[in-house]
C-alpha cells in the first residue's frame, strides 16, 4: 500500500470541506435530470369560476381554476400526470395599487386574483418538455378562511385536488364538452400521477393522496412531493414514494415540520416498500419556489418570508449581510427543478438512472442545480425489504438492545441518550427552541428519537453488534444513518467527523473516515437567535465494498470511532444496512446436458423477497424460431448440432419501490461431439417401426410409463400414457426426425424416430 | 451657518436611515376588542401592518391556554386578526395571565414567551395582560 498517498486521499476532502472548499471539482457521474427535454410545450387555462365547486368538508365554495402545461401537438398517448397545488398565500391585489393586497375571496370589484398557481409554471414547463401532462390548481378560496376550519382546510384541499383529477378524468375520456373539447381525450394515464404541494398544499397533497386511497384509489397517485410543508394534522403517508423539501432559511415555516412527513412514515407501516427522500437546501427561503410570491416578480404579494419576517441580518439567512449564503430566486428555482425532475422522472417517468441523486450515492448536485455540494443534503430511507434496520434509535432501549436485538455498547462518552422523540421522551437538550430542533417532539407530540453522543476524547467509540442470524452483510450495497451536528456542544463552526469501522467473526477490522463519503456532519450555520443554527439530520451512506480485508458475510459490530475531532458531539438515527433500489436482483443459472442435444435450464437468480420477477430465455438458436425463446422458469432446449450456442437469460422486476429493474446473465453453452443418443435397448424397450408412419409400438413398457414425442426444435407434439402398446401418431404429424421419450419409474429412455408419410 | 447644521443633521439622518429591510421594524400589535357573540367569544387583535398570509398559524397563548383558530383581515396598511373561543373557555382564562400572539406554535413547554416577544423577528408579540372586563356584548 502506498501510505503516502493513502494519507492524501483520505486528507484531502477533510482538508477541502474544513476550508470551506466545495468539492466540485468531482465530476458528476448521475445524467442530470434538471436539463429542459427536447418537446415544445403549451400552455392554457380552465376557469369555471370563483365559488364552482363545494367542498365535501369546506365550508365555502371555491374556485376551480388552474392551468395545464402539456406537450405541444400531443403526438402519444397515455402521458404521465402532474398535479400542482399552491399554498396559502395572499388572494387578490388592488389593481389601482398592487402593493394593497388582501386574503378574501372572492375578490372584491377594482381586485384581481393574485393567481399563485402560476408560480410554478417554470416546473410545469420543465416536465412538458420531457413528456408529462402537468396541472396546477387554484386555492384561494380556501385559502381566504381556512384559518377558522378545524384541520385549517387540509381536507378541502385533499379533495379539491381530487375534484380536478375528476375533470381531468373526464376530459381524458367521454367529457369533450369541457374547454378543451376532444384535445385530451385518450392522452392523460390516470394511473400515472405524482402531486407537489407548496406550504400548506404540502399537508394538502398529503391528504389528497390519502383521500384518494380511501375512495378505492380510482387514481394512480405514484409519488407526492411536499415543499417547505406544513405538518400540522402529522398524517402518515406510507405505500406512496415521498420527497420532502426543506429551506434552511424558511422564514415562514420556520420550524420545518416538513421533516416530520419523512419521519412518521419510516417505520409505521412494516410492508411499505415506498422509498423516502428529504432535500435540504441551505440557502432557500420558504417563497422563492413560487414566482407569484417572490418580489418583482409578480405584480402584487411577493415576500423575501427570511428577510421580512425574521431577520435580514442573519450572517447565514440575511440576504442584508455580505456572508449571507442565501439562494437568489432563480438558484432556488434552478435548485428545485433538478431535484424535483429528478423525484418524478424516477417514479413516474421511471427513468432509474437518476437514481443516485436522491439515494445519496452521488453527492454531487446536478449542473443544472446551480448548487455545490455544501449547499444541498439529502436523506433517503429504502422500502422495507431492502433494508436491515441495524438501530432505529426509536425507543430509549437502544442505547443498549439495538434493533436487530444485540448490544450497543460505548466508552466514555459524556453523553449516550435516546432522546427527542416526543411523547414524554427527553428532549436531546441542544436548544430550547422548537425552530432549532424540527425532528424533535415534545409532550404529547411525536418526534424523532435520535442517539445523542457526545465525546472529549479521540479514543472514544460506539458500537452496535449484529447477531449471527444477520451476520451475512453480502447482499447490501451501503451501511447508512443520518446524523447532525450538536451545536450546543460542538466548538462554533467546527464539523466533526469520525471513523465508522466494521468488524467481522474474526476479529478483522475495516475503516471508512465519514468525511471521504459525506459532509452531513458540518457545523450549522446562522446565528439569529431562537432560529438558527438549525439540527436537521441527512444521510451518510458509505459503500460496504469499501470496508475491505473482512469477511462481508461474518460481519458483527458497526463502530463509530470518534478518533478525528477531539471533542464534539452528534445526534444519530437509522443506522442500517440496505441494498440498492433494485435489491438483491442478480440474473444466473445453471445448464446441463440431458441427453440428445438436449440442455435443461435452471434458474438461478436471486431477488429480493416479495419482488414480482419476469423471465425471457434466448437459447441462441434462431433456427428454432419461436421455440428459441422462453419464459418459463426452468425451460428445456433441443439443440439441432453439436456446438457452441450463447444463451441468455433477462429478468425483469417490477418492484414495490417503482422501481422497474433489469438485470441478464449469458453464457456460452457448448454441445460437445460425444453428445449421443442413448437407445431403447439399454431399458429393454423397443419402440416399432421406424420410419413410422401413423403408428407405433412400444414394447417392454408399464402402463404407467409415459411416451412423449420431441421435434428438433424442442416442441413436445405427443404425450400420452402407454395404456397400449400401440399408441397412434397425430394425422398432422409432418414427415420428419423426431425422439420418442419413454419415461419410466426407472428414468427415462430416447429414440430417435423418423416419421415417413 | 444654521443652514449647515439643517444640511449637515439631514446627512447624518440620511447615513443613519437602516438599509431596506432593516427598516422592516416589527408590528406593533395589541388587543383591540373583546366581545361575545351568543357563546363565543371574539377576541380581536390589530396591528401596525398586516397580518401575513403565510403557511403557518397564528397563535394565540393565554397563560396556558392556546387558541389557533382565527380570521385575518387588513385595511389601509393595518392587519385584524380574531380569534373565536367558546364562552366555557373564556370562563377558564384566569384574569391577568400573560397574553401573546406567535407565528407557528410553540413546541418548547414552558418557553419564555416574553423573551421571544422581545426578539425583533415578527414571530411572537406581547400583548400585554388579559383584562376580562374588556369584555362587551
Amino acid at each position: 500500500m502506498n501510505i503516502r498517498k493513502n494519507i492524501l486521499r483520505n486528507l484531502l476532502p477533510a482538508l477541502l470541506w474544513a476550508l470551506g472548499i466545495p468539492m466540485t471539482g468531482i465530476a458528476q457521474t448521475t445524467p442530470d435530470p434538471g436539463l429542459p427535454g427536447t418537446l415544445a410545450v403549451t400552455k392554457a387555462e380552465y376557469n369555471f369560476g370563483d365559488l364552482a365547486y363545494l367542498c365535501p368538508s369546506f365550508p365555502d365554495s371555491v374556485e376551480v381554476r388552474g392551468s395545464v402545461h402539456y406537450p405541444t401537438g400531443l403526438a402519444d398517448s397515455d402521458y404521465p400526470v402532474l398535479l400542482f397545488l399552491h399554498g396559502r398565500h395572499e388572494t387578490c391585489y388592488d389593481t389601482t395599487n398592487p402593493s394593497n393586497t388582501s386574503g378574501v375571496w372572492p375578490c372584491p370589484s377594482g381586485w384581481s386574483s393574485i393567481t399563485s398557481y402560476e408560480g410554478y409554471d417554470y416546473l410545469a414547463n420543465q416536465m412538458a418538455s420531457h413528456g408529462y401532462i402537468v396541472i396546477s390548481i387554484s386555492a384561494n378560496a380556501i385559502n381566504a378562511t381556512d384559518n377558522s376550519v378545524g384541520d385549517y382546510g387540509m381536507q378541502g384541499r385533499g379533495e379539491l385536488m381530487q375534484h380536478h383529477l375528476d375533470l381531468w378524468n373526464g376530459w381524458n375520456t367521454t367529457d369533450t364538452t369541457g374547454p378543451f373539447g376532444s384535445l385530451f381525450v385518450g392522452k392523460l394515464n390516470m394511473q400515472n400521477i405524482g402531486t407537489m404541494g407548496h406550504s400548506r398544499g404540502g399537508e394538502g397533497a398529503v391528504f389528497n393522496a390519502l383521500y384518494n386511497r380511501s375512495l378505492g384509489s380510482p387514481y394512480g397517485i405514484k409519488a407526492v412531493l411536499t415543499l417547505a410543508p406544513v405538518d400540522f394534522e402529522r398524517h402518515v403517508l406510507n405505500g406512496i414514494p415521498l420527497l420532502d423539501v426543506a429551506p434552511y432559511c424558511d422564514g415562514d415555516v420556520s420550524d420545518i415540520q416538513g421533516v416530520h412527513f419523512y419521519d412518521d412514515a419510516r417505520y409505521s407501516d412494516t410492508t411499505d416498500e415506498s422509498p423516502k427522500h428529504t432535500v435540504l437546501f441551505m440557502g432557500a427561503n420558504h417563497n422563492f419556489f413560487n414566482t407569484v410570491w417572490t418580489p418583482g416578480s409578480y405584480i402584487a404579494g411577493g415576500a423575501d418570508d427570511w428577510d421580512d419576517y425574521i431577520d435580514p441580518l442573519d450572517s447565514y439567512c440575511g440576504f442584508d449581510t455580505s456572508s449571507n449564503k442565501r439562494f437568489d430566486s432563480t438558484k432556488q428555482k434552478a435548485a428545485l427543478t433538478a431535484y424535483m425532475s429528478a423525484f418524478y422522472r424516477i417514479y413516474i417517468g421511471h427513468e432509474d438512472q437518476f437514481g443516485p441523486i436522491l439515494n445519496v450515492n452521488d453527492l454531487v448536485p446536478p449542473a443544472s442545480s446551480t448548487l455545490d455540494s455544501s449547499e444541498v443534503f439529502v436523506s433517503y430511507h429504502p422500502g422495507h425489504t431492502d433494508r436491515l434496520d441495524v438501530n432505529r434509535t426509536d425507543s430509549t432501549v437502544r442505547t443498549h438492545t439495538n434493533t436487530l436485538t444485540d448490544t450497543v455498547i460505548e466508552t466514555g462518552l459524556l453523553t449516550s441518550t435516546i432522546c427527542g422523540g416526543g411523547l414524554g421522551m427527553a428532549s436531546c437538550g441542544i436548544t430550547s427552541y422548537g425552530d432549532q430542533k424540527p425532528h424533535e417532539g415534545s409532550g404529547g407530540v411525536l418526534g424523532l428519537a435520535q442517539m445523542h453522543m457526545r465525546w472529549n476524547d479521540t479514543t472514544e467509540w460506539y458500537q452496535n453488534s449484529i447477531p449471527g442470524t444477520y451476520e451475512n452483510l453480502s447482499q447490501y450495497k451501503y451501511l447508512q444513518f443520518r446524523a447532525s451536528v450538536d451545536f450546543r456542544e460542538t466548538t462554533t463552526g467546527q464539523n466533526l467527523d469520525l471513523t465508522v469501522e466494521v468488524i467481522d467473526s474474526a476479529g478483522d477490522t475495516s475503516r471508512q473516515v465519514v468525511s471521504n463519503h459525506s459532509h452531513a456532519l458540518f457545523y450549522q450555520p446562522g446565528t439569529e437567535p431562537q432560529e438558527l443554527p438549525k439540527v436537521i439530520l441527512n444521510t451518510i451512506q458509505i459503500p460496504l465494498s469499501s470496508f475491505t480485508g473482512i469477511n462481508i458475510a461474518k460481519v458483527r459490530n458497526i463502530r463509530f470511532k470518534f478518533n478525528q475531532v477531539d471533542a464534539g458531539a452528534m445526534v444519530m438515527s437509522d443506522l442500517a444496512v440496505i441494498t440498492g433500489p433494485c435489491g438483491t436482483l442478480k440474473a444466473d443459472f445453471t445448464d446441463t446436458l440431458s441427453g440428445w442435444y438436449r440442455v435443461n435450464f435452471t434458474d438461478k437468480s436471486t431477488s429480493s423477497k416479495g419482488d414480482s420477477v419476469a423471465r425471457l430465455w434466448n437459447f441462441g438458436n434462431t433456427a428454432s424460431g419461436t421455440a428459441d425463446t422462453s419464459t418459463a422458469a426452468n425451460p428445456f432446449h433441443v439443440y439441432p448440432s453439436i456446438g457452441t450456442y450463447h444463451v441468455c437469460l433477462y429478468l425483469t422486476t417490477y418492484r414495490k419501490n417503482s422501481y422497474i429493474c433489469t438485470d441478464s446473465f449469458c453464457t456460452s453453452v457448448i454441445l460437445p461431439s460425444h453428445v449421443g443418443v442413448p437407445t431403447v435397448n439399454e431399458q429393454n424397450i423397443t419402440i416399432v417401426p421406424n420410419p413410422a408412419k401413423d403408428h407405433i409400438s412400444i414394447t417392454g413398457a408399464a402402463p404407467t410409463d409415459v411416451l412423449t414425442l420431441v421435434d428438433l426444435y424442442g416442441r413436445t407434439v405427443l404425450t400420452t400414457t402407454i395404456t397400449s402398446p400401440d399408441v397412434l401418431l397425430p394425422q398432422d404429424l409432418a414427415t420428419g426426425i423426431y425422439y420418442a421419450v419413454v419415461t419410466t419409474s426407472h428414468g427415462k429412455v430416447y429414440q430417435k424416430l423418423l416419421i415417413s408419410k | 451657518m444654521k443652514n449647515k447644521i439643517i444640511l449637515l443633521s439631514g446627512l447624518l439622518f440620511i447615513l443613519a436611515l437602516p438599509l431596506r429591510s432593516i427598516a422592516q421594524e416589527k408590528a406593533r400589535t395589541s388587543i383591540s376588542s373583546i366581545k361575545q357573540k351568543g357563546s363565543t367569544v371574539a377576541i380581536t387583535l390589530t396591528s401596525s401592518k398586516p397580518f401575513r398570509m403565510g403557511g403557518n398559524i397564528y397563535v394565540l397563548h393565554v397563560g396556558s391556554r392556546n387558541f389557533e383558530h382565527s380570521s385575518q383581515s387588513s385595511s389601509k396598511g393595518k392587519g385584524t386578526i380574531t380569534f373565536p373561543v367558546t364562552m366555557d373557555e373564556y370562563n377558564a382564562l384566569q384574569d391577568g395571565v400573560g397574553m401573546y400572539l406567535t407565528y407557528g406554535r410553540i413546541k418548547e413547554q414552558g418557553a419564555d414567551m416574553e423573551m421571544l416577544s422581545q426578539l425583533k423577528s415578527n414571530k411572537c408579540w406581547s400583548l400585554g395582560k388579559l383584562n376580562k372586563s374588556m369584555l362587551t356584548k
